[in-house]
């Protein structure tokens, strides 16, 4: 294992090599699923202005985010949440 | 020595390993021919609360004939969602809303009529028709039971 990582690139992650500083995988949440009806649970991928977090901001990989997204826009139309405040 | 690691690694799946919280399907199953050819659905309608609190049962009533009888689908569940839910923001003039949710399953095909007779019909503010895949969770919970299940509050501010 320590050998791969002295002598082959094969073993190194993003950002290895020399200079120090690498990059950092985030760390993402998945959701499997999100209901357009459960509104407390979306409040909190949105700002106080109803306004959707980033993807970062939200810490979703994009499979998530975008059921987020989806789940949000019904909830808007519903009336459950604003477009705007 | 083995022993200890054993131990330790057992009392570890105890603890920190927890069983997911089994799935209670809510929705009754039908003929696996059915099935088959057929899909879940989830239809949400908006009404003023004036008048679906004096004509509720008609307007289950009425759900009940568009997709069991006259569609000849299969109607699985109508629940009222939320009795006079105060809205976001405005709709039609009204600023608080009753929602009925309707599980059902039915052919494809039968969802451009369900929608069109949806729009003629006068008492429903607005409609959202929704695929399932399979059963999701929470079927059956109310609007009051989702907001009972809030979680803490938002971690910063």
């Amino acid at each position: 294992m320590s050998r791969d990582r002295e002598y082959g690139p094969g073993g190194g992650g993003p950002g290895g090599g020399g200079g120090g500083g690498g990059k950092r995988r985030r760390r993402v949440r998945r959701i499997e699923f999100i209901d357009y009806k459960d509104v407390p649970t979306l409040r909190k991928f949105l700002s106080p202005n109803g306004k959707l977090h980033s993807r970062k901001r939200n810490s979703a990989d994009a499979k998530t985010q975008n059921k987020v997204q989806a789940a949000v826009k019904r909830a808007r139309f519903m009336g459950l949440l604003s477009y705007t405040n | 020595m083995s022993d200890d690691a054993t131990a330790v690694a057992g009392q570890e799946s105890d603890t920190v390993k927890k069983e997911p919280e089994e799935f209670k399907p809510q929705l009754p199953s039908l003929d696996p021919e059915i099935e088959k050819t057929t899909r879940l659905y989830e239809l949400m309608l908006m009404f003023d609360p004036a008048e679906a609190s004096r004509t509720w049962d008609k307007l289950v009533e009425w759900v009940n004939d568009l997709i069991g009888k006259r569609l000849g689908q299969h109607v699985l569940r109508v629940d009222k969602w939320a009795d006079s839910r105060k809205l976001a923001y405005e709709i039609k003039g009204l600023k608080r809303a009753t929602y009925m949710l309707v599980w059902f399953r039915a052919e494809p095909k039968t969802t451009r009529e369900l929608e069109q007779q949806i729009r003629l019909e006068e008492r429903i503010l607005r409609h959202l028709l929704l695929v399932h895949d399979s059963e999701p969770p929470g079927v059956g919970q109310t609007a009051e039971d989702f907001d009972a299940a809030a979680p803490p509050p938002p971690e910063r501010y």
